[in-house]
């Protein structure tokens, strides 16, 4: 079986998982409430989405 | 590549799919408010399926000439494919001597699909459904959408009252936007939304600063 012959110092390592990093999500606010939602998608704070619908029942918490 | 494959599996083989999706239909025509909720994979599969059911309620409502008790019935005959309509199986139950429960839901949606939905989409050239993102499901994190059919009674009941206030919006009292930005879009709905949203806001930022004072 093929094995190492040299130990990966931290910075080899380090330097690999420089461009792992994961993006945030891409938010934009609700045209209704002004609370970040993901684009595409009913608002899930107020349930609206595209200006008029009122897709999903509010829910005051 | 995955040329010419055109639809999911979802997981399912071929009967248990088909079953699905009849599922579906069946739930979407007979839903109260013609709507359902379910993952997006199934809402987009779900979607040209209906369609093609809807088309054929349409072709029926729109028979000319003669014969058309014929067509129709044909028309029908090949629409009840697409819910569990039909009376496969009755003989498997008989032999097995237990009475199975008569596939009322997938008959009551084909009468309205052609009692109702073919004469509502007369003058539609397709797209009768609409598929709405809601976002992802606590547990297993699949993205879930709202799969309904467009023009539903609730729709036109809201676009009338819609119609309605913005005429008096004219006529009337105007609100002013407590929030700036869209406040130029001056139909009627819009305004409603805008006083929601002010509100809306206004109790958030209300929240924020009790919790700041303790």
């Amino acid at each position: 079986m093929p094995n190492p012959k040299r130990r990966h110092s931290k910075s080899r390592t380090r330097q690999r998982r420089a461009h792992d990093a994961l993006r945030a999500p891409q938010t934009s606010l609700c045209e209704n409430c002004q609370e970040p939602r993901m684009p595409h998608r009913v608002c899930p704070k107020c349930g609206h989405y595209k200006g008029r619908e009122v897709v999903k029942v509010e829910q005051e918490a | 590549m995955r040329h010419l494959n055109a639809h999911r599996k979802l997981g399912r083989t071929s009967e248990h799919r088909m079953s699905l999706l009849r599922n579906l239909a069946t739930s979407l025509i007979n839903a109260r408010d013609e709507r359902i909720k379910t993952t997006v994979q199934k809402a987009k599969e779900l979607r040209p399926f209906v369609e093609r059911a809807i088309t054929l309620a349409k072709r029926a409502s729109a028979l000319q000439g003669d014969d058309t008790a014929a067509q129709a019935l044909h028309l029908r005959r090949q629409a009840a494919s697409f819910f569990h309509a039909g009376n496969q199986g009755a003989g498997v139950a008989a032999r097995r001597g237990q009475a199975r429960a008569p596939r009322t839901a997938g008959v009551a949606a084909l009468k309205r699909l052609f009692d109702e939905l073919g004469e509502r989409y007369r003058e539609r050239p397709g797209g009768y459904t609409r598929i709405i993102r809601l976002g992802h499901r606590d547990g297993d994190n699949a993205e879930l959408a709202i799969i309904e059919l467009v023009d539903n009674p609730r729709e036109r009941e809201a676009a009338e009252t819609a119609a309605k206030r913005s005429k008096s919006a004219a006529s009337g009292k105007k609100k002013p936007a407590k929030k700036g930005g869209k406040a130029e879009t001056s139909s009627a709905d819009s305004t409603k939304r805008e006083g929601r949203g002010g509100r809306r806001s206004k109790k958030t930022e209300s929240t924020a600063a009790e919790q700041e004072t303790e």
